[in-house]
């Protein structure tokens, strides 16, 4: 992977390695190591509020029968699907 | 609404065979995603596609699954005693369906939509899931998921969800 930078930057970026006594590369990769894991957790853990994650959680305990369109959309789904 | 000859329709993993050039559903990011991205993701594990087919490979919508993980840390003791799992809850996550803008108004979301709360409660089944989630881009999509039982967050207007356990009884007898 090859990344194309600005000078200032490469001069940051320099910085910032030099500040914590890693070489470039070595403070470039955990750098992105660490974005990426905050990127793919944030897109994959669904964070609510306190009144949301107890209605979910009450929704969960006590689920609904499933509604009379719902039941009726899954025998349509069934004759218009090839067996 | 138009409903046809019976099943005539099909539901595949997407692949290289399926044609999805001239994809348009209104939604450009959509058409882009389907066209662009989603044969990458599939092969990265991060969202599966699904592409619904009638005779030929033209592809006439489609939907992508994931897994999502639900936090539910902080809620009161006994509701969180009586959760199968806590603090994070397993979910599956419906990112994308689309249908293409000539086919629109056919049922055919409604197929997608039937099709992807099969398969994901048939993979409940081995790997556990509690709920469906979405994330409706507008009203209108809001307005779709609440008609097959989606329940919206109360204070999260687009964000919906719907218990794994309403389909144990609608798919499981």
């Amino acid at each position: 992977m090859e990344i194309r930078l600005t000078r200032e930057q490469k001069w940051l970026l320099e910085r910032a390695a030099a500040a914590r006594g890693a070489s470039v590369a070595e403070f470039a990769r955990q750098a992105m190591q660490a974005a990426a894991v905050e990127a793919v957790t944030e897109q994959e853990v669904l964070r609510l509020c306190t009144q949301d994650r107890e209605a979910f959680a009450a929704a969960l305990l006590a689920p609904e029968r499933p509604s009379e369109r719902l039941r009726v959309a899954y025998e349509k789904y069934r004759e218009r699907m090839e067996v | 609404m138009v409903d046809g000859p019976r099943g005539r329709f099909r539901i595949e993993v997407l692949g290289s065979e399926h044609e999805r050039d001239r994809f348009s559903c209104g939604i450009p990011d959509l058409d882009s995603y389907l066209r662009e991205r989603a044969t990458q993701e599939a092969r990265r594990h991060i969202a599966a596609a699904f592409v619904l087919l009638e005779a030929s490979p033209a592809v006439l919508g489609f939907y992508t699954l994931s897994q999502q993980v639900i936090s539910l840390e902080d809620i009161p003791i006994e509701t969180a005693r009586r959760l199968p799992r806590y603090p994070l809850l397993p979910a599956t996550l419906i990112g994308r369906l689309a249908v293409d803008g000539p086919r629109q108004g056919e049922g055919l979301g409604e197929l997608l939509l039937m099709d992807a709360l099969l398969r994901s409660w048939e993979a409940a089944q081995t790997v556990a899931s509690y709920a469906l989630r979405v994330d409706a881009t507008d009203e209108r999509a809001r307005q779709f998921y609440l008609r097959y039982d989606f329940i919206p967050f109360p204070n999260e207007w687009l964000k919906l969800f719907l218990p794994m356990a309403v389909l144990d009884r609608l798919f499981g007898g």
